[in-house]
């Protein structure tokens, strides 16, 4: 993956993320009094915090897809709002000047369904659809309500993966 | 519930259990012994239904690791399975031969404007159906679960040296 893709920040901060989890879950479990000082597990119970460190892991995987899905829609919001400077070479220009204002006043409000909607005939209906469940399932993550049920998971991964090849192909457009 | 989910549903039990046979062989021989259960999974195509987990602990009881049914529905794959160990996690995905692919249409501008459909796929190295973990290091590729990779996957999870 390029080192301009804007998701590259967040995924490389989950790694790391996963990474010291892992170490404190390690720390954590062989009791190291001197690693553990100046922390809050240091006289906790060991499998508090091993649960706590367990949970934290959990849901580094639900933050990541929301931080992916934040950069993920700023980069496509960017990409329109640049395509539509075009509307300023329109005629007249006594028009253009007034459409582009209405248009950069509009794109904020523009549900990013919508916005995907416009890359499909370019990107292929699969990879938009599979972008719009990663938005469903982003949304499921943010609201969630515990009596509905997951509208399919995505691993960290795959979302980082399928976002991103969304955005390679749209800067080639 | 309509045929094609209930099929997709009971693929993906049969599969998990599949998984697990394999695990009970490739753990033969070691301290870590397996035991099935079940948990409930609620995805929203087909509502709730059991699906069968495994334990591994070691020769003292103690957890080693879990493997976690996830669910049937998962976006870029066919079933997702979690191997959740004292330390970490790694997700386990269901993957036809071939893997995900991304069809895309490229106007070819030249002499005669064209359109070409093209595919690739999202990751590399699936070569057949089965059971996959995708390196997250490295990016882009996919590795069929073994013996080998499961028992080294079992090791980063729950640091457990197999005795």
């Amino acid at each position: 993956m390029s080192s301009d893709n804007p998701l590259e920040p967040v995924w490389r901060t989950y790694q790391i993320t996963r990474d010291c989890l892992r170490i404190a879950q390690r720390t954590v479990r062989r009791a190291d009094a001197r690693l553990l000082r100046g922390t809050d597990f240091l006289g906790d119970a060991l499998t508090a915090s091993s649960e706590r460190i367990q949970r934290s892991r959990d849901e580094s995987d639900d933050f990541v897809i929301l931080s992916l899905w934040v950069a993920f829609e700023r980069a496509v919001l960017s990409f329109l709002r640049e395509k539509g400077r075009g509307l300023l070479a329109v005629h007249p220009a006594s028009l253009a000047g007034a459409l582009y204002g209405k248009f950069e006043n509009e794109i904020e409000y523009w549900k990013t369904e919508e916005m995907l909607d416009l890359f499909r005939q370019d990107l292929g209906a699969q990879l938009i659809g599979d972008a719009k469940n990663i938005k469903k399932h982003r949304d499921w993550i943010a609201h969630r309500n515990p009596r509905r049920p997951s509208p399919g998971a995505v691993t960290p991964v795959f979302a980082y993966k399928i976002l991103s090849e969304v955005l390679e192909r749209i800067g080639r457009l | 519930m309509r045929s094609n989910t209930k099929s997709r549903q009971a693929e993906y039990i049969s599969r998990l259990n599949a998984l697990y046979s394999d695990v009970e062989k490739w753990i033969e021989g070691t301290d870590v012994k397996a035991s099935r259960g079940q948990t409930e999974l609620r995805e929203e195509i087909p509502g709730s239904y059991e699906a069968p987990t495994l334990a591994l602990q070691d020769g003292q009881g103690d957890k080693v690791a879990d493997l976690l049914p996830v669910g049937a529905w998962i976006i870029g794959a066919e079933g997702r399975v979690d191997l959740v160990g004292v330390l970490d996690r790694n997700s386990l995905v269901f993957l036809r031969q071939g893997g995900p692919h991304r069809k895309t249409k490229v106007r070819v501008v030249g002499s005669r404007e064209a359109e070409e459909e093209w595919s690739r796929p999202l990751f590399q190295g699936v070569d057949r159906p089965g059971w996959y973990w995708i390196e997250d290091k490295r990016l882009g590729r996919a590795r069929l679960v073994t013996k080998q990779l499961f028992l080294d996957l079992l090791a980063e999870v729950s640091d457990h040296v197999l005795g």
